[in-house]
């Protein structure tokens, strides 16, 4: 312990010494870092670090814990271009540290290669990937905010110039609890990554919120994703769950959406609440999916299916969509009992279901498919009209047989309530200006 | 009202005529609008970086692509007979190049968009130093490209079987190597 | 200018006693509260299923009464003579049409007016409308269609010889521009090479004051994103504020050149006659 307050007083003095004399840094002087400090720490201790803040990069090769001491400030600040952190040994635990890597580089500010690693409440400001894992399995990252603080010189910042918040390639196991990604390229990349676990994070304004490529077995669950492109991008995957998540206002790009599955088979999409985004629940070659309970309000469009076979998608409240459901292409689905709210059915049995079905009309998806141009025509009057007009190969449309006279239970809305005092008093204004502009009308004068 | 028809009706005339007047066929690359562009076969959003792909069709649309194996794809699915051009880009400068004039280089372990491994370069000898370069990989012109079997690093449909194969095969030892690298750099500091 | 201003009034007396402006009034408040019922939301902003549905509504709606409303007005002038009596008057062609237009624009805008100031103070006691922002877009929606086709009214009314023959052509101009726009685009643009598609499309909504309207408003809702890629740039350029200027700017051109030509058309026949 005595080795350790030496090396501490050490690493204040240099610490002090960087800051008053920050281009004198010199690799000896770096030598008295907290790199130094781990490789003086014994293999399973816990390494309890003062305030102040730390020269990356750090090499960690041993299973350590490191934490600082409670109630003060520990930062890591790395300019070089490795990884500020790279954890190659397997059950290190970081808890609590503030990292800051915010040059624009190729290396994640943290890269975990070893199992059983555990990050808890860091602080990750990077310019890069936020944390990586490869073949990194059975480890756990909760409570961690990470955010993008890349700077790029001379022009905005474009997509490809971020990185992923938490990358996983080949790593199987772990758990994501309770983080924040914001601003990143991905909140959550997987690849080739199995039966990883991802609750209760928040993602906002990333490109997708959750990305599975070639997955099986992920879990997503209750996580809330607001203003990404996409909130859970399920692609290439099997065995996904995705439940009781919240996708809000994922609008602003023409190619967003709540929920997106390609090519994604025997997943299951239940309990989720998915409001104001551009497409609700975006389904496309996708087959045996159970997408069942979830609630799309407020939308442009609430549900697409393109080219999306054999699924079961019952149960489902469509509510407030400027267009409930789209499709194109889409046979063999199962869809019973879901409540739209721009269908109005009749229920001869008193069954609460319509005995007629809801079909979704598919002109307008495939007029846009071949001349992406008539896009403009969205839900335009005519466009309404037209739809009603085209009747044809009927029996290839995706059909509700039973949907639901009413909505099954009360309908939540996210987007703030206000109240609507503002526009009830612009209104009284309109309307005694023109009750007034009236009399002077009509009188006689 | 009827001379405001007439009126509309001779001027999209004049643009038609315009149009197919200058109408000798030379395909050009669009640039990458990171903001719309998308994948038209799997919906990703398409970066500006060098995987990114693009065919032109004969009507003059300009399909965009995240991996060279999306537009294989995209053919498989609809034909060539349709397809105008292909672009592909240098991997080295991003300068799009015709996908016929274009060699690649094949690893299943090449990280790409959608894992096809295949990456475009303007010359054979680009091409062979990023192999020797990566340790790994194979050198194919476009023509053998177009007997390419085209797996991704993990095949999904029958993921249950490949999985072992695929961990003991390719993609370890070059993952392996990729990090090793990082590692020793990350000593040396 | 003066003449002008007693045109206008003497317009505004009219409309105010002719009962179609009333069964026009009760009928456009009528569907502004009949939105309100089917409105399960209670509070709504921006593009949603409500305000899609508003919108479409009051594209049923209002291009209508303002084609009928105006053309009605001046071909009442001829029918009834009173054009007659006024044209004896040293009263210029152009006061005379921009009068009309104004007065009548007055009576267009109470009656959008009631309605949404029924719809405004009923929401807020039924806890079911818009927000101010969205109801701000509609308002301005509302209004700037019935701009927009009043000034074809007055082309209309300036070409047609009676009220009949501007009712018939006032319900062609509007199914044409409402209902049969986009299948007649579809079909007449859809063998055109695709590059020219998106600028013909584009040319041609210019034209089409409602599809205009519609898709100004639907961006500046912040429905944009399901306009499509093709149209980004458009979309971008549009939401900015300078969007709006640029809207007010082809609305004010766009009417400009319509009545120019019925004070055109007029001047004709007011020489001839």
């Amino acid at each position: 312990m005595k080795i350790m307050q030496k090396w501490i007083m050490a690493f204040i003095l240099a610490a002090l010494s960087i800051t008053c004399l920050p281009h004198l840094i010199n690799a000896e002087e770096q030598a008295l870092d907290l790199q130094a400090i781990i490789n003086e720490a014994r293999t399973g201790s816990t390494i309890i670090l003062p305030h102040g803040i730390y020269e990356g990069p750090i090499l960690i090769e041993k299973t350590i814990h490191l934490k600082p001491r409670s109630g003060e400030e520990v930062a890591i600040l790395n300019t070089s271009n490795q990884p500020a952190i790279l954890i190659m040994a397997d059950d290190v635990a970081l808890t609590g540290l503030i990292i800051k890597d915010e040059q624009l580089k190729k290396q994640p500010t943290v890269l975990i290669q070893g199992d059983g690693v555990l990050l808890d409440q860091l602080h990750i400001h990077t310019g890069s990937f936020g944390i990586q894992m490869r073949k990194a399995n059975h480890g756990q990252i909760q409570n961690t905010s990470i955010a993008w603080a890349g700077h790029v010189p001379e022009r905005p910042v474009k997509l490809s110039d971020k990185g992923n918040g938490i990358d996983l390639y080949e790593s199987n196991d772990n758990t994501f609890i309770g983080n924040t990604i914001t601003s990143m390229h991905d909140g959550i990349y997987m690849e080739n990554s199995d039966n990883n676990l991802i609750e209760e994070n928040h993602f906002e304004l990333l490109r997708y919120g959750v990305h599975c490529m070639y997955t099986k077995g992920t879990v997503i669950r209750n996580n809330v994703g607001n203003l990404n492109i996409t909130g859970a991008m399920i692609m290439a995957a099997r065995d996904v769950e995705v439940s009781n998540n919240t996708f809000t206002k994922q609008s602003e790009n023409v190619n967003s959406q709540g929920i997106l599955l390609f090519d994604a088979h025997g997943t299951s999409i239940v309990n989720n609440h998915v409001e104001g985004n551009r497409v609700g629940l975006y389904v496309e070659q996708s087959t045996m999916n159970h997408i069942k309970g979830n609630t799309m309000t407020a939308n442009f469009i609430g549900i697409q299916l393109l080219d999306a076979e054999n699924n079961a998608i019952n149960s489902n409240q469509f509510i407030g969509n400027v267009a409930s459901a789209e499709a194109r292409n889409s046979v063999h689905n199962q869809l019973e009992g879901n409540y739209w709210d721009s269908f109005q059915g009749i229920d001869l049995d008193g069954d609460g279901r319509s005995e007629i079905s809801y079909a979704i009309n598919p002109f307008f998806q495939s007029l846009i498919k071949a001349k992406p141009g008539f896009q403009l025509f969205f839900q335009s009057p005519g466009m309404v009209f037209l739809e009603g007009l085209y009747q044809s190969q009927r029996q290839l449309w995706s059909v509700d047989a039973s949907p639901l006279m009413e909505p099954s239970d009360q309908v939540r809305f996210i987007v703030p309530t206000q109240t609507l005092k503002h526009s009830a008093a612009v209104g009284a204004g309109l309307l005694s200006l023109a009750i007034y502009l009236i009399y002077l009308g009509v009188k006689r004068r | 009202m009827r001379m405001k028809t007439i009126n509309v009706m001779m001027l999209v005339m004049l643009v038609l005529l315009l149009t197919s007047a200058c109408g000798a066929k030379e395909y050009k690359p669009q640039a990458i609008n990171e903001e719309t562009d998308k994948c038209v076969i799997c919906n990703m959003a398409v970066k500006d970086d060098p995987y990114a792909t693009q065919l032109i069709t004969t009507d003059g649309q300009s399909l965009k692509f995240d991996d060279i194996g999306c537009m294989n794809e995209w053919k498989v699915q609809n034909g060539t007979e349709t397809v105008g051009a292909e672009f592909v880009r240098d991997h080295s400068s991003g300068d799009w190049i015709k996908y016929e004039k274009a060699y690649y280089a094949y690893d299943a372990a090449y990280v790409t968009p959608m894992a096809y491994g295949v990456i475009a370069f303007e010359d054979k000898a680009s091409a062979q130093s990023y192999i020797d370069q990566q340790g790994m990989g194979q050198l194919l012109s476009a023509d053998e490209l177009a007997s390419h079997k085209w797996e991704v690093n993990r095949d999904m449909m029958d993921m249950e079987t490949m999985e072992m194969h695929n961990e003991s095969m390719h993609s370890d030892e070059s993952k392996e190597e990729m990090e090793m690298g990082h590692e020793s750099e990350g000593q040396n500091s | 200018m003066i003449q002008t201003v007693h045109i206008a009034i003497r317009e505004i007396k009219l409309g105010f006693r002719n009962p179609w402006a009333y069964s026009f009034m009760g009928l456009f408040a009528l569907f502004m509260l009949c939105l309100l019922m089917i409105n399960a939301q209670g509070y709504v902003q921006g593009y949603s299923g409500i305000t899609g549905t508003t919108l479409n509504l009051i594209l049923y709606l209002l291009p209508l009464m303002s084609l009928l409303l105006g053309s009605f007005s001046l071909t009442a002038e001829k029918e009834d003579g009173s054009w007659e009596l006024l044209s004896v008057y040293p009263l210029s062609t152009l006061s005379f049409i921009i009068g009309k237009y104004i007065g009548l624009a007055i009576v267009l805008l109470v009656i959008v007016s009631i309605g949404f100031g029924a719809a405004g103070i009923l929401g807020y006691v039924a806890g079911s409308g818009f927000g101010l922002s969205t109801y701000v877009q509609l308002l301005t929606f509302s209004s700037t269609v019935a701009l927009f086709f009043l000034a074809i009214a007055i082309l209309l009314g300036t070409i047609a010889k009676n009220r009949w023959q501007s009712l018939t052509i006032a319900v062609a101009i509007w199914f044409f521009a409402i209902i049969g726009w986009p299948p007649l685009l579809i079909a007449t643009l859809g063998f055109m090479p695709y590059p020219m598609i998106k600028p013909a499309v584009t040319l041609l909504t210019f034209l089409n004051p409602a599809e205009l309207s519609r898709l100004f408003t639907v961006v500046k809702l912040g429905g944009g994103a399901i306009l499509g890629p093709e149209y980004y740039e458009w979309i971008k350029w549009i939401r900015q504020p300078g969007g709006s200027f640029g809207f007010a700017a082809v609305v004010l051109v766009w009417i400009g050149s319509v009545i120019a030509a019925a004070q055109l058309v007029w001047e004709r026949r007011r020489l001839r006659g």
